[in-house]
């Protein structure tokens, strides 16, 4: 055996080297995606200096020269500001009725987060456009009585709209926040305050809200940076508006100029990071501020505060944030779809599937189609694969190299997309890749941004399992390989999977990173919908924006579905592990 | 022995026979606290296990016996010094060498079980079988994860998953995959501690059945010094990361090298006070309770030196009389009786200090009263430090 030679015979050691041929395999690997995602950022902060390899400050003086761009800086810091800040009171309300009161209704309302899944924020804002545009909106027909001529009386097309439909697609990353930050909350701090008397408006004002600080900043963050980059909902609702922003100039200066405005795009983007490190110091400030909860062990059970006669209001904001953000401006799609024109009356008897099929086979949508499942399928199954080596490699091989891999694999999450669309751009466009218009660079730029949200479920997964499952199976000799296919992979399998058919949802309806990087040769049903918004109408946009939507929603239900019927069927195989363990892995 | 530890070994070493299992030498681990400061959880130890043995850490809470433990298996990384298991060096910090865990073809028992919850019992059992290189058969694993089962006492049990058995049960699916491997060494980081008394009392006798039976080596951790006597050949007793003693538990117990091996170990009392005389081993302490002599176990005493006279509980005679023929004597008052069926525990005041003695249950003592106590040179000790 290969051990008895790790002596020689005088028995002074010699070196010896145990080949790891996972454990190498997952370092290079990581470290490659590390590089593929940091690369295009440097590239956007050195091309605000250099300019076919010259130094110049040109760039950032076009920038200043952008016509009306301190009238964009202010609307897209409003709609932003205002919009994050609503979405959180909104979500933080949602999460707490779900968490600790008998508002929550089983699967239904716990799955409020699904909904960004299933309705892209770009199917939302066109399905709005069509319920509540000033003539011939439907909701409004409704509210005029029926009278298909004339205005109003609401307009999407407002500053208000604009900020309600923001809203509506950011109260799922408050939501999702709160809840795990009220999940992992020890309970008894509030309990402790209602037995010594305090009302229950004074212990959430003094308990319960500092104690989950860390979460609402993590909600603030992410909305912020997120809603920073949407697109699909400035460029429909406030280009209706006119009320210009900075991500659809963006785009615009790149993909609807010619020839592309390069320079003032990137000194664009760097107002974004420049708004996207306020947004990054303001939150840990109010982490690093005051005492805020600590972590217990799960299974923890939480006091259930009973809502009596405020039950049924509490359910009732659920079922009107569902109504909003999914029934509506659905409804409106499909009537649209199955009229195949967008006009103020419904007339229901001539209502047909032949629009919608004749949508379906179009070359162009079927080309889309095919390119954005194929994205979506091999970016998700890609993804989360490349999640979980990293997730287990930072937590089995805690070295200053994972660290700073880990690290920046999840820089871009908090990073405009719109900047990384433009970094890959200068990344991976040009020579000596030339990738630029292909389906490649679109996959390459969905992995870098969307992986870091894939690798939170796998993260949590991974720490679940805690360390000594993994210790026992080395003590047994097992390697690296096989540790991480024996014991990890099938404990994390059920996370990956969630992970799998967030990351596919995502990527299969991205408009973003899309409205960047597609161009003809590339298109996906994202890049169907900027084309047919800019050159053609409502009643081709809603058939679009319904495939994408059944779609995503087919796939995502079915996977999820399939995932928690084989996961029922192996209950028996759920960790096994003690509150008393699980404290131990966070203290370690 | 069978398995992977003979195929390992050279036919030289295991002829030689009396080559330690393990050998560690100066072996040290310093951990950097949060606040930033350093703290030494191993320190410069030094400990040879032969093969066969029952070794017990014991100590404790936050002495560094688990970070020991978790060193022998190549789980922590150490700073400085040596370890040779089966004579080949495994881990060298001035040569560096460093074999990993899973090379080092040893078991393990942990704490919390670590079981796999996605496995059966016999897939648990079964995964060391399959080590690197080595391919069995499947009705040959299938023989041995049985064979192990019987030992452990769960045969029927082999295709339940863990969460679905008792604590006790669990320990017995992780004691088996620690041997089913037929390692020559097996490690124990508080194995018993989850169970409760009953149960942990039965796995005590079964372990040390099984464990004389196969003949293996082991190092098990334990801050329960019950459990240190019933199992260890020898027993380390460890403080601050060093090992204060090694010996077997009678000579632990009976002659302690400190005070602190004196108090971790069995309860015992103290009279601190100066070396009056010196006859060989014999050192008489003049005290507050006047003159007492015992045994000088610990560090060598010189006349004029500080020393503490220890004593055990169940060395000293308890009167209501005094005994005027014992010479070492001291009286003291009663503050509580604890009765504990073959006996009474007497809670004493000494001049102030508390000890505990032992007295006959049929003597009549109460609370408030003074009786008499007196020792007994030849199991008294006198230390140093
Ligand atoms: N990963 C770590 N980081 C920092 N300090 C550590 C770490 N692991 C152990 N220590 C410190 O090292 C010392 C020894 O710890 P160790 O776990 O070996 O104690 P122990 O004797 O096993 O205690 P117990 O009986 O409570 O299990 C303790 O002071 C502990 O705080
Ligand atoms: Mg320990």
């Amino acid at each position: 055996m290969t051990l008895s030679r790790s002596v020689n015979d005088d028995g002074t050691p010699i070196r010896r080297f145990h080949p790891k041929p996972f454990l190498i395999l997952s370092i290079v690997l990581a470290s490659l995606f590390a590089i593929v995602a940091i690369y295009p950022l440097l590239r956007v902060v050195l091309g605000l200096f250099n300019v076919n390899g010259a130094w110049t400050a040109a760039p950032i003086l076009h920038m200043f020269a952008v016509k009306g761009l301190w009238q964009m800086l202010v609307n897209t810091i409003v709609v932003v500001v205002v919009s994050s800040v609503l979405a959180l009171v909104v979500g933080a309300v949602l999460a707490w009725l779900n968490e600790r009161t008998n508002a929550r209704m089983g699967t239904l309302t716990d799955s409020l987060p699904l909904i960004t899944y299933l309705v892209p924020p770009l199917a939302g804002a066109i399905g709005w456009a069509l319920l509540l545009s000033p003539s011939a909106g439907v909701l409004n027909v409704l509210l005029r009585g029926g009278d298909p001529s004339g205005s109003g009386p609401l307009n999407i097309f407002s500053w208000p709209g604009l900020v309600f439909v923001y809203t509506l697609y950011s109260v799922p990353y408050a939501f999702i926040a709160v809840s795990n930050g009220l999940r992992n909350t020890d309970t008894s701090l509030e309990e402790q305050s209602r037995v010594s008397g305090a009302s229950l408006g004074r212990t959430l004002w003094s308990v319960t809200i500092p104690s989950i600080r860390p979460a609402l900043g993590g909600a603030v963050l992410l909305m912020v940076t997120q809603a920073l980059a949407l697109y699909s909902v400035p460029v429909i609702i406030g280009t209706g508006a006119n009320i210009p922003t900075l991500a659809v100039e963006i785009v615009n200066l790149l993909n609807f100029s010619y020839p592309p405005h390069t320079s003032e795009a990137i000194g664009l983007t760097l107002i974004m990071v420049v708004l996207v490190v306020v947004a990054w110091v303001a939150q840990s400030r109010i982490l690093r501020s005051g005492r805020h909860g600590t972590l217990g062990g799960r299974g923890q059970r939480f006091e259930v505060t009973t809502l009596k006669g405020w039950l049924w209001p509490a359910r009732a904001i659920f079922l009107l944030y569902g109504l909003f953000a999914v029934l509506l401006p659905v409804f409106a799609l499909v009537i649209v779809t199955l009229e195949g024109f967008w006009s103020a009356t419904i007339n229901w008897s001539t209502l047909s599937v032949n629009w919608f099929l004749k949508a379906l086979q179009d070359p162009t949508t079927t080309k889309a189609l095919g390119n954005s499942m194929l994205l979506g399928v091999v970016g998700a199954t890609v993804g989360i694969i490349i999640a979980a080596i990293v997730s287990v490699l930072v937590a089995r091989n805690r070295t200053r190299l994972t660290g700073v891999v880990d690290g920046a694999i999840k820089l871009p999450s908090v990073v405009s997309h719109i900047v990384i669309g433009v970094g890959m751009i200068l990344a991976f466009g040009g020579p000596p890749f030339m990738l630029g218009g292909t389906v490649a660079i679109l996959l390459i730029a969905y992995l870098v941004v969307y992986l870091a949200q894939g690798s939170v479920t796998t993260d949590a997964a991974v720490a679940q399992v805690g360390n000594e499952l993994a210790e026992a199976s080395s003590v047994a000799g097992a390697g690296y390989g096989r540790t991480f296919f024996r014991v990890y992979l099938p404990l994390i399998l059920p996370a990956m999977v969630a992970g799998w058919a967030f990351l596919f949802a995502r990527m299969a309806g991205d408009l973003t990173v899309t409205a960047i990087l597609g161009s003809p040769s590339n298109v996906t049903m994202g890049y169907l919908i900027m084309q047919i918004f800019h050159n053609g109408s409502y009643g081709q946009l809603a058939p679009i924006a319904i495939i994408i939507t059944v779609v995503s929603s087919v796939v995502v239900i079915a996977v999820i579905a399939i995932s928690n019927t084989w996961s029922r069927r192996h209950t028996r195989k759920r960790p096994i592990k003690a509150g008393r363990e699980a404290t131990a892995t966070v203290a370690k | 022995m069978s398995g992977t530890a003979t195929e390992a070994a050279s036919p030289a070493e295991v002829s030689a026979g009396r080559a330690p299992i393990v050998q560690v030498k100066g072996l040290s681990k310093r951990f950097k606290r949060e606040s930033g400061a350093i703290t030494a959880a191993v320190d410069d130890i030094s400990l040879e296990v032969a093969a066969g043995e029952f070794v017990v850490l014991l100590g404790p809470s936050g002495c560094g016996k688990t970070t020991l433990l978790r060193m022998l298996a190549g789980l922590e990384v150490p700073d400085g010094g040596s370890i040779a298991i089966r004579g080949r060096t495994v881990y060298d910090a001035a040569a560096k060498v460093s074999v990993p865990t899973e090379r080092r073809s040893i078991s393990m028992v942990f704490q919390s079980y670590a079981l796999w919850p996605h496995m059966t019992v016999a897939q648990n059992i079964a995964y060391p079988l399959n080590r690197s290189g080595k391919r069995l058969g499947k009705a040959e694993i299938a023989r041995q994860v049985e064979r192990v089962l019987e030992l452990v006492r769960i045969p029927d049990l082999a295709q339940q998953y863990p969460n679905q058995m008792s604590g006790g049960q669990q320990q017995r699916v992780a004691l088996a995959r620690a041997l089913v491997s037929g390692s020559d060494l097996v490690l124990f980081d508080e194995p018993l501690s989850n169970v409760d008394a009953q149960v942990r009392e039965r796995l005590r006798y079964e372990l040390l059945d099984i464990q004389r039976e196969l003949g293996f080596a082991a190092v098990y951790v334990t801050h329960d010094q019950s459990e240190a006597m019933g199992l260890a050949n020898r027993i380390a007793v460890m403080g601050a990361g060093r090992i204060r003693q090694i010996a077997s538990p009678r000579e632990t117990y009976e002659n302690p090298v400190s005070r602190y091996v004196a108090n971790f170990v069995g309860v015992s009392n103290e009279e601190p006070g100066t070396v009056v005389s010196l006859d060989g081993d014999v050192a008489t302490l003049h005290t507050a309770t006047g003159e007492l002599q015992g045994r000088v176990t610990g560090g060598a005493v010189a006349v004029g030196d500080e020393a503490t006279l220890v004593w055990r509980p169940e060395h000293a005679t308890v009167s209501v009389q005094e005994p005027t023929d014992a010479r070492f004597r001291f009286p003291a008052r009663v503050e509580a009786l604890l009765f504990e069926g073959a006996h009474n525990e007497v809670v004493l005041d000494v001049g102030g200090r508390r000890a505990r003695a032992w007295a006959h249950v049929t003597a009549a003592l109460d609370a408030g009263s003074t009786v008499w106590v007196a020792l007994n040179p030849a199991y008294a000790r006198v230390l140093k430090d």
